[in-house]
């Protein structure tokens, strides 16, 4: 009798990522910790160390030591379609790789399962199978015209043809939080910075094909956005690159060099890396509280800016140098931060549940705020360095806070649009 | 004392030949079984984003090659010095410290006593091989009493450290809802590899009579204790005692390895190696 084939074909995971499956001790630290495991109100398939347990047992049914000796057993295309839906409720924030006691990597190893399933047809998630042909056609994540990339400069900032220092956007900053684009471009002036920008020819950094597993779709899209990207980036004589959005930078330092096989020929820095320098050099002076009054400030690592690639503490440098800013500190920070929930394709493709993460992460913030017992009739700045987890966090604030009386008014900024103010510069446009 | 082989006493001893057959046997698996997890290991690709190379799927090759070249590749985390990896995460279990140190005392309790005794029995084994070969520069018996007190002292560790284990399973809520068979079969075959291993030595020194143990006198009345005062059917049935735990001992916790969690023991280390200890 002929063997049956395998139901799984091992595309897209390392021979070093089925080994990984093997070292999972299935302590349960990762279940722990994991934010969207908690935001769903604890659904087994989503916690981490049962992916690990369901992949490695697909694994094992396809090509185990039993499977070899009598042939391949037969996974359900129900099973796959339900791995399908918990291996993209996750942020990839990646807390489960920090506190996993093996030394897992499992964001990477999300990220395969989820293009291995895009591959044989079983995924990506909901309407984020939609990106990869938007971002094709329009070179932006959000099916806008080029040119709308160019639409948030206001007449007063300056932008170079060609300079050292280049300021890479991103579709959210450029076509719709334009007030940390402004801010950016307005700051880096006060300055006395000169930059330049791609303008129109700018490319979506290819974060949101990569963290959903559609990377190599539309003949390897995000590639081609990285190759577009980096030879204009060069075509502008740039050195160091500039980046407020947090995915952008991620991508540019980690995904990048990955995907074309060679290091970046510039230095990547994100903007709050950028100002701490400033600071330190003694180059830059605050003209005023940011909010005018005193205020209490925390600060929410971005998953992709400090546990993907380790930025920590110049965020912090820069909210503490500010005049006006008590810095408080919340209990989950730094590597043990937890997510916004908007990360890796939930936002779009589950939004109750990154709203469910969203109001968690709020709630850290509330506690340190607004320590027990103070009234929250105070203004306080719940500060991050992401477009993303300002959009996710600000929807959980409104969210959590709708039905309280009265109302803690939380202002949730990005680390240069408050840097911003305490130079005494706009937000806007106008 | 006369001495038979294979760590036996003279009487009750099991017989070489037996022991011997046994040993190869539970080689023979513990290394099919590697041989067929690396295997498996080797349906994967050798780098990120790519697919396996036709015609390579399954190869041993492939893994050793990936893993190499992942070990030599740049890490955008600590990408501390694989020295460090090898002493504070591997030997010393520092993650795990740092998330729970009840877990920490129980997995290493588990980890020195499994270690301990194995390397222990390995050494008695090498003994006794040079001794039968002729070479006479070091007395097996003496070798064997030299042992009893770090053998008893690293199986109570790792008593301890299954029963801890067990507790944790049976007593911490979280933890039990979230135990199934994969980790049971664990600890339960760890814990009667321990008892008849208690049961199997004691059995055999209280079955020759010997009660001298100068110096180590706890030693003795601990050996009463685990055949019940010298109860007779453990005295009586002490060969078969002990070979069920040989086998045991080198089935399940040698043999069974590559086929069970206990893959874990050889997959963890090697992540946190190739992964350069890991993130944060």
């Amino acid at each position: 009798m002929p063997r049956r084939a395998p139901s799984l074909e091992i595309k897209n995971l390392t021979a070093v990522q089925l080994m990984e499956l093997d070292g999972c001790m299935r302590c349960g630290e990762c279940a722990e910790w994991c934010p969207t495991y908690e935001g769903s109100g604890f659904k087994p398939g989503l916690s981490p160390r049962d992916k690990i347990y369901r992949w490695k047992s697909f694994v094992n049914k396809s090509y185990g030591f039993w499977a070899t000796l009598f042939g391949p057993k037969e996974i359900t295309e129900e099973e796959f379609v339900a791995f399908k839906d918990d291996v993209h409720g996750c942020t990839t924030c990646g807390i489960c790789a920090t506190v996993c006691e093996a030394g897992i990597n499992t964001v990477e190893l999300w990220e395969a399962m989820r293009a291995n399933l895009v591959k044989r047809g079983t995924g990506p998630y909901g309407k984020q199978g939609t990106m990869p042909k938007i971002i094709n056609d329009t070179f932006n994540s959000y099916n806008e015209p080029k040119e709308n990339r160019l639409n948030w400069i206001p007449d007063d900032v300056k932008i170079a043809e060609k300079a050292d220092i280049l300021y890479f956007m991103g579709c959210t900053a450029g076509m719709k939080q334009t007030n940390l684009a402004v801010s950016t471009a307005r700051v880096l002036n006060k300055l006395g910075v000169e930059f330049c920008t791609l303008g129109e020819e700018e490319a979506c950094c290819g974060s949101v094909l990569i963290r959903t597993g559609q990377f190599y779709k539309e003949d390897e899209l995000a590639k081609r956005l990285a190759q577009t990207n980096v030879e204009n980036i060069k075509a502008k004589g740039a050195t160091t690159v500039l980046y407020a959005c947090s995915g952008c930078f991620r991508a540019s330092l980690v995904d990048w060099p990955r995907l074309l096989g060679e290091e970046t020929p510039f230095k990547v820095m994100h903007v709050s890396q950028f100002l701490a320098e400033k600071i330190k050099a003694g180059e830059v002076e605050w003209v005023q509280k940011p909010y005018g009054e005193d205020k209490v400030v925390t600060y929410h690592d971005p998953c992709h800016l400090g546990r993907h690639v380790g930025v920590y503490e110049e965020p912090r440098k820069v909210l503490q140098s500010m005049p006006g800013m008590e810095y408080v500190e919340m209990d989950r920070n730094r590597a043990y931060q937890r997510c916004c929930g908007a990360g890796g394709g939930v936002k779009s493709g589950m939004p109750d549940l990154a709203l469910s993460v969203a109001k968690m992460r709020v709630g850290d913030a509330m506690a340190v705020l607004y320590p027990e017992g103070e009234t929250k009739t105070k203004t306080n700045v719940f500060a991050q360095a992401c477009p993303f987890c300002k959009r996710n966090l600000s929807d959980g604030r409104d969210a959590l806070l709708a039905a309280e009386t009265p109302r803690a008014d939380i202002v949730i900024e990005d680390i240069v649009e408050i840097s911003a103010r305490a130079l005494g510069l706009s937000n806007v446009k106008n | 004392m006369a001495m038979e082989y294979f760590s036996g006493i003279a009487g009750v001893s099991l017989t070489f030949a037996v022991m011997m057959t046994v040993s190869f046997m539970a080689i023979l698996l513990l290394l099919m079984g590697l041989y067929f997890n690396v295997r498996k290991w080797g349906q994967g690709s050798e780098g990120w984003g790519l697919d396996p190379a036709d015609g390579k799927k399954g190869s041993i090759i492939v893994f050793f090659k990936t893993y190499w070249k992942q070990l030599r590749s740049h890490s955008i985390h600590h990408g501390q010095h694989i020295l460090e990896t090898l002493i504070f995460d591997v030997l010393l279990l520092r993650r795990t410290a740092r998330a729970d140190p009840l877990r920490w005392f129980m997995h290493m309790l588990i980890f020195i006593g499994w270690m301990g005794l194995f390397s222990l029995s390995g050494a008695m084994f090498a003994v006794e091989m040079i001794h039968l070969i002729g070479i006479h520069f070091l007395d097996p018996a003496w070798f064997r009493d030299f042992l009893q007190f770090p053998n008893q002292i690293l199986g109570y560790m790792l008593l301890l450290g299954v029963i801890v284990a067990i507790a944790r399973r049976l007593f911490i809520k979280k933890v039990k809802e979230n135990t199934n068979s994969y980790d049971a079969i664990l600890i339960v075959t760890l814990f009667i590899v321990v008892v008849t291993g208690f049961i199997a030595h004691a059995g055999r020194y209280i079955a020759i009579g010997m009660t001298d143990f100068t110096g180590l006198d706890f030693i003795y009345y601990d050996y009463l204790i685990w055949t019940l005062g010298g109860l007779t059917p453990f005295l009586t049935y002490v060969k078969e005692i002990a070979l069920t735990h040989s086998i045991l001992a080198l089935f399940v916790g040698f043999a069974f390895i590559p086929y069970s969690k206990y893959i874990h023991a050889i997959a963890a280390p090697l992540t946190m190696i190739v992964n350069k200890g890991g993130e944060h």
